[in-house]
């Protein structure tokens, strides 16, 4: 009697144990994946909202509206996203010749060429104080 | 059983951890790739490229005959009164489909194979040579009636016909009906066919060379190509390549433009890029732009056979597009294609087909 009284209170106590490991092994385990989870997420949206990526964007979009454009036309882009994203100010977009260069870093920036022979120009809309838009105008080539 | 129970938790925690560290890995290649793979924006651009073309050629749905003039079939009214003026005109319609046609047979360089061997200037010409002999560059039983070279177009019974026991050969390349199933009386369905499966047919089966059994000659390229047009059995005329390519100075003097040394009956090049204000340089060495326009008479649009061709640009790149026709190579050029429909200032119907490829493939497919 003795003796399976005793059996019972040594697997009583073992099951103590038991359930004080179970919970930190698996606040342990929830930690390690919510670090891993993160480091995931983090690293898809730095991907995602790249320097690199909004001046390939932002070149060839422009490139492409210019393509299109016929002269006499002015054309207003939205660059609230890559001034975001600016490590040299607000001086992002410019073209030279036929060629679009887009930068936001100091060494960096992405350069796309248009085929439609006007002479176009990039520069800030200051209208409303803060710069939201550039503006790219299109002119006959003198 | 508990002891147990804790290792199997265990090794579940670890193998937990490896497939989350490969569903990871996974999920960080992919992001990478994703991200680090430019934008494809060739398909637009070459779009817009064959937009801003038509737009460059139409005004207003009509176009100016400047574009199209110099073509052969433009000239299609043309009449004559002399057997000479109607050999002229028939030969120019020959060289106009012959060169529609010739960038399509699978010979490299037929113009240079031809001249190589010795036969005649160039392909157009060996054609003509080969109509020459056979038929007088005569469609028609008569050289014209009222004018028209071409008046039997169509009629067999008006055709010029050869007719014996071994051949039933109709038309201007005189294509035996009793041995080919065409209806060669109809003067272009004839020459392509003549063309297509007898000349070209015979070129790539005899080049290397066949004895022809008649004289104990034996003939190879070209010549066997001739030889074959008219048969390798008893019966046909055994000097026939010989007299095609004593046609080759006759031909020369009638169509001097065509036919003279060293001429290359070739699509235009125009420079597209001037007229329709448009600038080919970008930011790589080569030209990384093609633009192709084809112009189709409305009434007798056959795809294989445009009236004119100018082109501009990195011809290179045309060769992108036909391997593309059925599935897209993102790391070659990427082509577009616009079809539109033009009347000219005297109301003749066209079709006109543009083609622009861009090449870029460093910036948009690497």
């Amino acid at each position: 009697m003795n003796k399976r009284l005793s059996q019972v209170r040594s697997t009583l106590s073992m099951l103590g144990q038991r359930r004080g490991n179970i919970l930190t092994e698996n606040i342990i385990f929830i930690i390690l994946n919510l670090i891993f989870f993160t480091i995931l997420i983090l690293f898809i949206f730095s991907r995602a909202s790249g320097e690199a990526l909004i001046e390939e964007e932002l070149a060839k979009q422009i490139a492409l509206i210019v393509d299109s454009a016929k002269p006499e036309m002015i054309i207003r882009i939205n660059v609230e996203k890559a001034l975001e994203k600016s490590e040299i100010g607000g001086n992002i977009v410019s073209i030279e010749g036929n060629n679009v260069i887009v930068k936001l870093r100091e060494k960096g920036g992405y350069t796309y060429s248009f085929f439609n022979d006007v002479s176009a120009s990039a520069f800030p809309d200051t209208s409303s104080g803060e710069i939201k838009n550039y503006i790219i105008t299109v002119n006959d080539k003198k | 059983m508990i002891k147990n129970k804790i290792g199997a938790d265990k090794i579940l925690s670890v193998y937990w951890f490896f497939i989350l560290f490969i569903i990871s890995s996974g999920i960080f290649a992919m992001v990478y790739v994703f991200y680090n793979s430019p934008f494809d924006v060739r398909e637009t651009e070459s779009g817009i490229l064959a937009d801003k073309t038509a737009e460059c050629i139409l005004e207003q749905g009509r176009i100016d005959s400047e574009w199209i003039s110099g073509s052969q079939i433009a000239e299609t009214g043309d009449t004559c009164q002399t057997e000479s003026e109607c050999q002229k005109i028939i030969g120019m319609k020959i060289v106009s489909i012959v060169n529609g046609m010739k960038n399509n047979l699978g010979i490299q360089d037929i113009d240079n194979s031809v001249k190589q061997g010795g036969v005649a200037e160039n392909f157009e010409c060996l054609v003509l040579q080969i109509a020459m002999q056979e038929s007088s560059l005569r469609h028609c039983v008569e050289f014209q009636k009222d004018g028209n070279p071409l008046y039997c177009d169509g009629k067999r019974e008006e055709v010029k016909s050869l007719s014996n026991d071994r051949e039933t050969s109709l038309g201007v390349l005189q294509v035996n009906t009793k041995v080919h199933n065409v209806d060669a009386e109809n003067f272009k369905e004839g020459i392509v066919y003549g063309v297509e499966k007898v000349l070209i047919q015979q070129y790539k089966e005899t080049k290397d060379g066949k004895l022809f059994e008649p004289t104990n000659k034996n003939y190879s390229g070209w010549m066997a190509a001739i030889r074959g047009y008219n048969g390798w059995g008893f019966g046909g005329d055994n000097d026939y390549v010989e007299k095609v390519i004593s046609k080759r100075e006759f031909i020369q003097s009638t169509f001097p433009e065509f036919c003279s040394q060293n001429v290359i009956v070739e699509s235009e090049k125009k420079n597209l890029e001037e007229e329709c204000s448009l600038n080919f340089k970008s930011e790589f060495d080569t030209e990384q732009f093609y633009l192709q326009v084809d112009f189709y008479n409305f009434e007798s649009f056959d795809v294989k056979n445009p009236m004119k061709t100018i082109y501009d640009g990195n011809i290179n790149l045309k060769a992108d597009c036909e391997v593309q026709e059925e599935k897209t190579f993102e790391r070659q050029a990427i082509c577009a294609e616009k079809k539109v429909y033009a009347l000219d200032e005297n109301g003749n119907k066209f079709i006109i087909k543009i083609l622009s490829a861009v090449r870029k493939t460093e910036k948009n497919a690497v």
